[in-house]
C-alpha cells in the first residue's frame, strides 16, 4: 500500500507516492530506515508503474516515487521542455523529504533525470541505478509517427508491443498499458522527442557516483550496447543485461531488477 | 418587476488548470471563487445568495460549508451545462426581488483527471424516460450526431462547413495561453481526425478537461463602488425541448424559444450583437444554435459558419477564448461562456480582443439536443 503526496512546483503541483506511514499533507513522510530509492519513471510514464518492483523489492527498503509534471496524478498539461527543470524537482523533492542517503533509480526519462539530477550535485544521493538508459536513445521514428497520429485524433490511443520482449505475455503488457493511459499521449510524445535530441554522454560526463546500468537484452529505447556505451562515460559504472525484458524492464522483470537495487544498495554501504 | 439592466456581473475568474488530478473539485470550486471575489473586490462575508451545481442532489450545502457560507438564498438548479448561465439569471431575478444582493456562482470538476467518460459513456437509467431510452444505448456524442446527419440531409450540410467551426475555435485557442490545446488544425486535420460518431469526427467534439470558474452579480448600482468595470444583464431566458418517442424532430433546438424571447427582453435585435458565447459541445452544436437563435435562417447555418465569420476579427465573433473544443470543458461549461463574455465587454479579451465589443449574447445548451434539452440565452451589456 502506497502513500501519496502532492508537493507545490512551478505553476502547479506534483505528486508523489511513497511507502511507509502517511503524514499531514505539508510534513515530509518519514518513508522508514535506512537508504531510500527515489524511483523516476519513464518517457509518458507515471508513479505507478513502479508498483511491480516495488512489490518485488519488499516492505523494508523506504522508497518514493514522483510523477514528472503533466504524467500521472501532476497537474498540467505539458511535460518537461528539457532535463534542468526535472533535475531542479528532483532537487526540490530530495530537500523537501530531508533525506539522506538516497539511490535515485531512473527509468528512461528517469535516467536522464537521475543523471541530471546527479550532475547538479543533488543532496544525499549516493548512488544512481539508470534502467533501460542509454547514450543515445534509440526512439523508433514509427513510434514517433503513431503517436504524432494519435495525438491529431487520427488513430486511437496506442497499445503497441515495442516496449516489450518477445517473450513477454499479454497479461504483463496490459499492467504496462493501464498505467500508460494515465498520461496524455501528447506528453508521451513530447518526452519521446526529448528522449530523442538529447545528449546523454554530456549529461554523464560529470557523475562522479557509483551507478548500476541495467537494460532489457530485447530493449529497442536503450538496447545494450547503447547501455555499454553510457556506462563508458560514467566514473564508476557497473553494466547488467537482464533476458527476457524490453523497455517495461521494471513490469517484465521486477524480482531480478529488485534482486540487482538490493544488491547495489548493499555495495554502498 | 424586471431585472433587466439592473443587475451586473461585477467578479470573473477561470481557473487556469485544465490537467489538476492534485486539486478536488471543491478544491476547484473554492480557488475559483476566491478568484471572482477578489476580482470583484469583495469577501466571502459580503455573499448572500449562492448558486451552483454539478455537487450532487444537496451538494450546494456541503460546498456553502466547504466555504463557510451563510447564505440568505440558495440554488442549485441542474439543467445540464447550461446550468450556469441558469444562475445568472435565476441571480439577477433574485438580486432584483430582493432576496439576495451578492450572488456567487461557482463552479469546479475534475472530470479529466477523474476519468469521466462524458460524451461516449452509456446513458443513466435515472429518469422514467430512460426506461425508453436508456436500454438501447444512447450516447450524448449519438444524439448530437444524429442532429448533424439530419442537418446534412435535410439542407446539404456539409462536414467541411462543421470542422470550419472547429479551425476557428482553434485559432482562438492559439491565443488563449491556458488553452489545453493550442496547436492550429485545419479542416483537413478535422476531417482526418477519427470517427468518434458519424458524421462527426474527433475534432468536431469538445474535449474532456479539469477546471472551474466562478462569477460575482450584484445590483448595477452597487457595481458602481466596486474595482471593475460592470457588466448588465440586460435581458434573458430559458426554455427545455423533450422530443418524445415518435414525436422527434431533432432540429427543434431549445434556443428558437429562448433567443428570441432574450433579445425582446434586452430590446434589442440580432445586429446589436457584437460576439457569441456558444456552448460548444460539438461543432454541429454551435450550428445548430447560432441558426435557432436567429443569426441566419433554417439551413444556413453551414455556409453562414464557414469562413472566418465567427473569428474574433470576423463578422460574428464566437467562443473568442477556444470554447470547449479546445480551450476547456469540464464537463459542464456554461460559466465559462459567461466569463468570456464578460472578459470581452471589459476589454480584457487579450490577443482575441472584439473590437469595441459593447453587446454580448451567450447560450447555453444543456442535455443532449436531439433529446431533451435545456437552452438558457443571456444579453450582457458593457455597463
Amino acid at each position: 500500500v502506497s502513500a501519496h503526496k502532492y508537493l507545490p512546483f512551478g505553476d502547479g503541483s506534483v505528486h508523489l507516492a511513497h511507502g511507509g506511514p502517511t503524514t499531514l499533507p505539508t510534513v515530509p513522510p518519514p518513508l522508514g530506515d535506512g537508504t531510500a530509492c527515489l524511483l523516476l519513471h519513464a518517457a509518458g510514464g507515471s508513479a505507478g508503474a513502479w508498483r511491480p518492483l516495488v512489490d518485488a523489492i519488499g516492505p523494508t527498503r523506504p522508497w518514493a516515487a514522483l510523477d514528472l509534471p503533466a504524467h500521472g496524478r501532476s497537474g498540467g498539461v505539458a511535460g518537461p521542455a528539457g532535463m534542468e527543470a526535472v533535475a531542479e524537482l528532483v532537487g526540490a523533492t530530495l530537500s523537501w523529504l530531508g533525506r539522506r542517503p538516497v539511490v535515485i533509480v531512473g527509468w528512461g526519462l528517469g535516467g536522464a533525470a537521475a543523471l541530471a539530477a546527479a550532475g547538479r550535485g543533488a543532496a544525499g544521493v549516493i548512488g544512481l541505478v539508470l534502467v533501460g538508459t542509454a547514450a543515445p536513445f534509440a526512439v523508433p521514428d514509427e513510434l514517433l509517427a503513431v503517436l504524432g497520429d494519435v495525438v491529431r485524433g487520427r488513430r486511437p490511443q496506442h497499445f503497441g508491443t515495442e516496449g516489450f520482449a518477445p517473450t513477454t505475455g499479454l497479461d504483463v503488457m496490459k499492467i504496462a498499458w493501464t498505467e500508460q493511459v494515465q498520461t496524455d499521449p501528447r506528453v508521451w510524445l513530447s518526452d519521446l522527442e526529448l528522449l530523442a535530441r538529447l545528449d546523454v554522454p554530456a549529461l554523464a560526463r560529470g557523475v562522479r557516483l557509483p551507478t548500476l546500468v541495467v537494460t532489457g537484452a530485447s530493449d529497442r529505447f536503450a538496447p545494450p550496447d547503447g547501455a555499454r556505451a553510457l556506462a563508458t562515460t560514467l566514473a564508476d559504472a557497473r553494466v547488467e543485461i537482464v533476458e527476457d525484458a524490453g523497455h517495461h524492464l521494471p513490469i517484465e522483470q521486477p524480482a531480478r531488477l529488485a534482486t540487482l537495487v538490493a544488491g547495489f544498495v548493499e555495495t554502498l554501504g | 418587476m424586471r431585472p433587466w439592466g439592473k443587475v451586473a456581473v461585477v467578479g470573473a475568474y477561470e481557473h487556469p488548470a485544465r490537467h489538476a488530478p492534485h486539486l478536488t473539485p471543491y478544491q476547484l470550486h473554492a480557488e475559483s471563487a476566491r478568484g471572482a471575489l477578489a476580482d470583484a473586490g469583495l469577501s466571502l462575508a459580503d455573499v448572500d445568495g449562492f448558486f451552483t451545481s454539478g455537487v450532487g442532489p444537496i451538494g450546494i450545502l456541503s460546498l456553502a460549508g466547504h466555504l463557510d457560507l451563510h447564505p440568505d438564498y440558495l440554488d442549485s438548479s441542474s439543467i445540464g451545462g447550461s446550468s450556469f448561465v441558469s444562475h445568472c439569471l435565476h441571480a439577477a431575478a433574485a438580486i432584483d426581488a430582493g432576496l439576495c444582493s451578492v450572488a456567487l456562482v461557482t463552479y469546479g470538476s475534475t472530470a479529466a483527471s477523474s476519468r469521466f467518460r462524458i460524451g461516449t459513456g452509456g446513458a443513466g437509467a435515472a429518469d422514467p424516460p430512460d426506461a425508453f431510452e436508456a436500454c438501447y444505448g444512447p450516447t450524448i456524442v449519438g444524439s448530437y450526431a444524429l442532429v448533424a446527419q439530419r442537418h446534412m440531409h435535410e439542407y446539404g450540410t456539409t462536414s467541411e462547413q462543421l470542422a470550419a467551426i472547429a479551425v476557428t475555435t482553434r485559432r482562438h485557442a492559439t491565443m488563449n495561453p491556458h488553452a489545453k490545446y493550442r496547436d492550429p488544425i485545419t479542416i483537413d486535420d478535422v476531417l482526418a481526425s477519427r470517427p468518434i460518431s458519424t458524421p462527426l469526427h474527433l475534432l468536431d467534439c469538445c474535449m474532456i478537461s479539469d477546471g472551474g470558474g466562478a462569477l460575482v452579480l450584484t445590483s448595477a448600482e452597487r457595481a458602481r463602488d466596486l474595482r471593475r468595470r460592470p457588466v448588465v444583464i440586460l435581458g434573458g431566458a430559458e426554455a427545455a425541448r423533450h422530443q418524445g418517442v415518435g414525436e422527434r424532430d431533432l432540429l427543434d433546438i431549445a434556443a428558437r424559444q429562448s433567443g428570441p424571447t432574450a433579445l425582446g427582453r434586452a430590446g434589442i435585435g440580432h445586429g446589436d450583437v457584437d460576439l457569441c458565447m456558444v456552448y460548444d459541445s460539438y461543432t454541429i452544436t454551435v450550428l445548430a444554435t447560432l441558426e435557432a437563435l436567429g443569426f441566419c435562417a433554417p439551413g444556413e447555418g453551414g455556409a453562414f459558419c464557414a469562413g472566418d465569420r465567427l473569428a474574433f476579427d470576423g463578422a460574428l465573433p464566437t467562443n473568442t477564448d477556444g470554447g470547449g473544443l479546445s480551450s476547456n470543458h469540464p464537463g459542464m461549461r456554461g460559466i465559462f461562456l459567461v466569463i468570456e463574455a464578460t472578459r470581452q465587454l471589459r476589454g480584457d479579451g487579450g490577443m482575441t480582443q472584439v473590437q469595441d465589443a459593447e453587446v454580448a449574447l451567450v447560450h447555453g445548451t444543456g442535455g443532449m439536443l436531439g433529446q431533451r434539452h435545456s437552452g438558457v440565452t443571456l444579453v450582457l451589456g458593457r455597463g
